[in-house]
């Protein structure tokens, strides 16, 4: 074996061998102990430069290669950061859980996976690690057995489940006109294949579902709040990312054949980006609202994704721009996710509570893109890319990305009044330093991401610097109005207007879609199935009555039932065989 | 030449399952140690002489022996590729249930019988493994049918007599239909041993007596093969004790059924031949209907091995799916899926068995909570049960990913949905069942573990099953290997296609 694969090996066995360590009764105590720190190498791998280089391991699956490139090593930091974070923060959070085993198990196989996809550069490992990611994640979200969870559960596995078959299903057709597995060979294949649109569309269905767009987002609002609030934060934080991921790596962006899908992905992108903040914003449940925020912002993404196809020049910038707005995202969403956990343990002292208002407010006005916060600088790169192309898109998107900042800040400002409002009525003393470095850690990530990914990973173009007059204004003016029709609408809703609205649950269409499916069900459930399973029975009970014993095969079955009785009869069948044995020979 | 080595070896190697039958037959009930020494003894002989085979072949050696039956009529035993793939499979696998089988029967009644028969089965299908030509596949065909009915039938119930009844109602029917097909192929082409590539090419003008052949000597497989309108004996013949349900869904008599149709295709009417006579499509459609329609029906069973049987259905016809899409690439999907389905599908047998040998569980609806109390049996269930799935990194994935592909490059792209479909059927009716048994809590608390025993159940049935189990993890996961049962299918492929892929 190649002994410069053991480090790529390394970030996934060691989470591997910990879920293993944890299951088993005899190694559960190590098990504990290095699973917290399981993303480790992971992070190592990602903050060392390895360059480019790809390597094989041809016996391991159908042919494994593993890679990191620049889209990937970010890709990779900000997730095993997450995941790290979350981690460190779990062994506190989840300390007096009943479940405790059970949810490392899967806590550390869905890190495998999650981890092991970012560097996978063949689609067999890619798939392997996304399907483990998936199922693994069920427990997850299942974890604590109330009613909600299943429900929460019971959807996501549906969802998954039908999205694994899209992407099986597109890399197949894929794989025939491409030399390889290996992921680039494959979308090379775009080229020729004669299934090229239909690939297309599996793979942007098969990665849309864990990317959350819309209409396919339903299971999303549900499943990622029910989970262990570290769960929650790596839901929404890293896992969401790997459906972005999917599209970045699997479809043929910058190729100029496919700019007819461009527009979808900005429709259904700008569908999510707006609408989700107002499904956000009637939520109860800040970790529902933030769920509702993770849609919101996939949208943003996915629009990036659908400028890139319809203007492919801005296409390996763009990558770069996605995958910083990813970081971004990924490292306020979990530092909010988490945020819930710590508020919900508000301690008496003042300057603690006061640390915990502004941790939380933090990577809240970042999301929502506030001048001088790393969300701004995601905000504008988006923007900037955008004029690399002059279009009609640039123009319309320059005036609706604003729009959907606004969105966002009704949702962060529901958000943190849900949190600080239900962080006033715990009863905890302390805040344990356990819980808060973790979740401190992503605070100041997300509030300097801007700064230190373009420096560390040398991109150009980020304009995190800027500070000019009109960028502050450009991204001030939406959270302002943001925060006034936030006042508005909480002081119009004390009055008591627009209770009606007020009931949509999460899931939004999910009940719409729910009653389709019933509509559809119910007569084959009421009318044709008593009739099928009657008839099949019939069937069944003319077949059990009848006795083969009245027609001519009855000599064969009464001289095989007598054979049955005598234990000796199989002496009498050797002896015909060996006799028949010594025959030949003869 | 063949040297004497050469042209005994595959005589020995069913002569030692006939030998240990013929030895455990007349022992008494209590001679326990005796009949286990001589299975293992068995078993082990023969894993050691598969492999002196199995290593000889890849060195380029012939094994053949050639015993005169009668005068024109020979029985033929040789090596060729899909022989060794099968071979080797169910010489593994006779080893691991046979430890499987002498812990589940501890305390049952007639096990000289039961272990007798047993060892006959393996003979019956060393045999047709080995079968060099149609007689003595025959031959071997019809022994399997009369040893597996005693198994069946062991319990000795009402139900498991019926059961009997029908199975042996369905192979002697398909049997006749065999030796029909095998006796007009006689008259139209003489004499004929199978060879790879086909060997009617010399009678390939007689196309329609050819196509009568074919779908007589296909139909008469499908009945073993389970292939759907002639699968009714399958589901029934469950009432069968575990080891068996187990071995006859593994490897004996449904794989002998698949096994058999991917010989005739490729080693008796050959590919080209086969293509053009319009045959393969009909038989690729009746796979499809057979793995959507075992699908369906497993998803409505609450009895789990009865759930387990459907799904053998849906499976095995996935062999002969790929046996009937013509390419390189179907043919390694239907040879690594013959390896692969009988790994995962004993594991879920052996685990089936496990429940019900421990806690008396045999429904699906009393497994909730049981991967508390029985965790690595459920391990191994779910690792299994993900492999038939399709998900990666269980062996279940590399398999149908190679049909899906082959079905492609034989611009068969009807073929992808029912492999998709297969996939969400299969996770429609094994996810609850892992659900069940890892989240749910069970309605009456386990009965505490026998102190007696180091793991959750006696290791002689734990044993088996992690084997079992981890073998088809690693399939998947070191499918790339050359040695795995997807390199050796993709091997064996190339060379009954003569390309490399």
């Amino acid at each position: 074996m190649d002994l410069s694969l053991v480090p790529w090996l390394a970030i996934f066995t060691v989470p591997l061998a910990s879920a293993f360590a944890v299951m088993l009764p005899g190694t559960r105590p190590i098990g504990l102990r290095v699973a917290p720190f399981a993303a480790m190498p992971a992070l190592a791998l990602a903050i060392v430069e390895l360059g480019d280089s790809v390597l094989h391991a041809p016996w391991l699956l159908l042919g494994a290669e593993f890679g990191l490139g620049l889209v990937r090593q970010m890709f990779l930091f900000f997730t095993a950061t997450i995941w790290f974070c979350a981690g460190i923060y779990s062994r506190e959070y989840m300390r007096n859980d009943p479940e405790l085993p059970r949810y490392w198990t899967y806590f550390l196989l869905t890190m495998t996976g999650n981890i092991g996809l970012i560097v996978s550069f063949d689609v067999s490992g890619f798939f392997c690690f996304f399907i483990l990611m998936t199922f693994a994640g069920y427990g997850l979200i299942v974890h604590d057995g109330s009613s909600a969870a299943r429900r929460a559960g019971k959807i996501y596995i549906i969802m998954a489940v039908i999205g694994e078959a899209m992407l099986l299903s597109g890399f197949l057709l894929l794989w025939q006109d491409a030399s390889s597995l290996n992921i680039p060979d494959l979308v090379q294949a775009f080229d020729s294949s004669s299934y090229r649109n239909i690939a297309f569309g599996l793979i942007l269905g098969g990665f849309g579902i864990k990317a959350g767009v819309i209409p396919l987002h339903i299971w999303l609002p549900l499943a990622h709040p029910v989970a262990p609030t570290p769960a929650s934060a790596v839901l929404s934080g890293a896992m969401i990312k790997s459906g972005l991921l999917g599209w970045l790596l699997f479809l043929p962006l910058g190729s100029d054949e496919f700019k007819a899908w461009g527009p979808l992905f900005i429709f259904a992108g700008l569908v999510a980006a707006l609408a989700a903040a107002g499904f956000g914003f009637l939520q109860r449940d800040p970790k529902t609202v933030l769920a509702y925020s993770s849609v919101s912002q996939m949208g943003l993404m996915s629009i990036g994704i659908g400028v890139a196809l319809i203007e492919p020049n801005t296409w390996p910038f763009m990558a770069i721009v996605i995958v910083f707005y990813a970081a971004h995202h990924g490292f306020a969403k979990a530092a909010v996710f988490l945020g819930v956990g710590v508020a919900g343990l508000t301690s008496e002292r003042t300057w603690q509570r006061l640390m915990i208002t502004i941790g939380l407010a933090v990577p809240a006005f970042s999301l929502a893109g506030a001048p001088l916060t790393s969300g701004a600088a995601a905000k504008n790169a988006l923007k900037d890319s955008l004029g690399i192309a002059p279009s009609f898109w640039e123009e319309f998107l320059t005036f609706m990305l604003p729009v959907a900042a606004v969105g966002t800040t009704l949702l962060m400002a529901r958000f943190l009044k849900l949190t600080l409002v239900r962080a006033s009525r715990t009863e905890e003393k302390v805040l344990p330093a356990r819980l808060a470095i973790p979740w401190l850690v992503l605070v100041f990530l997300s509030a300097s991401s801007a700064w230190i990914l373009p420096w560390y990973f040398e991109i150009d173009g980020i304009p995190s610097s800027r500070t000019s007059s009109s960028y502050i204004w450009t991204g001030l003016w939406p959270v302002a109005l943001g925060l006034l029709i936030y006042a508005v609408a909480t002081s119009v809703a004390r009055r008591g207007y627009g209770a009606g609205v007020r009931g949509i649950p999460p899931g939004d269409i999910l009940a719409a879609v729910e009653w389709l499916i019933e509509q559809v069900m119910k007569p084959i459930r009421d009318r044709l199935a008593p009739g099928v399973k009657r008839r099949s029975r019939q069937i069944e009970a003319v077949w059990d009555a009848w006795d083969p014993r009245h027609t001519p095969w009855r000599m064969l079955i009464q001289s095989d039932v007598v054979l049955a009785r005598f234990g000796t009869a199989g002496v009498l069948l050797l002896a015909v065989i060996g006799a028949l044995l010594i025959l030949i020979r003869g | 030449m063949i040297s004497l080595a050469e042209s005994w070896l595959p005589v020995l190697v069913i002569a030692t399952s006939l030998v240990t039958a013929l030895c455990i037959f007349p022992l008494r009930e209590d001679q326990v140690r005796l009949r286990s020494a001589l299975n293992i003894f068995g078993a082990t002989l023969k894993i050691v002489f598969v492999a002196i085979i199995t290593i000889g072949f890849l060195d380029g050696r012939d094994y053949q022996s050639r015993l005169q039956f009668l005068p024109g009529l020979d029985i033929v035993f040789s090596v060729n590729p899909i022989s060794l793939a099968f071979l080797g499979l169910s010489a593994v696998l006779w080893f691991v249930t046979t430890v499987y089988a002498i812990g589940y029967l501890e305390n049952a009644e007639h096990r000289s019988r039961f272990f007798g028969f047993f060892s006959l089965c393996v003979t019956a299908t060393m045999g047709i493994a080995l079968a060099g030509n149609l007689f003595t596949f025959f031959i071997f065909y019809e022994m399997l049918t009369l040893a597996t009915y005693p198994l069946v039938v062991h319990s000795g119930t009402w139900k498991a007599i019926t059961a009997g009844r029908t199975y042996l109602l369905y192979t002697v029917g398909g049997g006749a239909l065999m030796l029909l097909g095998i006796v007009w192929l006689q008259a139209i082409a003489g004499p004929v041993e199978f060879s790879t590539g086909g060997v009617l090419d010399h009678v390939a003008h007689r196309r329609a007596e050819l196509i009568g052949i074919f779908v007589l000597l296909v139909t008469g497989l499908s009945v073993k093969a389970a292939i759907v309108p002639l699968h009714g004996w399958l589901p029934r013949a469950m009432v069968a004790p575990a080891p068996v349900s187990a071995l006859l869904h593994a490897v004996a008599v449904v794989k002998a059924g698949a096994y058999g149709i991917l010989r005739f295709i490729y080693d008796l009417f050959g590919i080209p031949l086969a293509a053009s006579l319009n045959v393969l499509t009909p038989l690729a459609i009746m796979a499809s209907v057979t793995i959507i329609y075992g699908s369906i029906r497993a998803l409505m069973q609450t009895d789990l091995k009865r759930r387990l049987a459907f799904s053998t259905i849906s499976q095995v016809s996935y062999i002969v799916l790929g046996a009937a899409i013509v390419g390189p690439l179907a043919t390694t999907g239907a040879i690594a899926h013959l390896m692969h389905q009988g790994l995962m599908k004993i594991t879920l047998f052996f685990c089936a068995g496990n429940f019900a040998e421990t806690l008396d569980v045999h429904s699906v609806d009393q497994m909730n909570g049981i991967g508390r109390r029985m965790p690595i049996t459920m391990g191994l269930f779910t690792i299994a049960a993900f492999g038939m799935i399709g998900a990666p990194p269980v062996a279940g994935f590399a398999s149908k990913w190679y049909l899906g592909a082959g079905a492609l490059a034989a611009d068969q792209v009807w073929v992808v949905p029912v492999l998709v479909g297969s996939t969400m059927l299969n996770s429609a009716y094994f996810l609850p069942v892992v659900y069940a048994a890892w989240f749910k809590q069970p309605a009456v608390p386990w009965p505490d573990p026998d102190r007696r025993k180091r793991f959750e159940t006696s290791s002689l049935l734990l044993v088996p099953c992690a084997v079992t189990g981890i073998a088809s993890l690693l399939a998947g996961v070191f499918a790339g290997s050359r040695w795995s049962p997807l390199g050796l299918a993709t091997q064996i492929a190339a060379e009954l296609h003569d390309l490399w892929i």
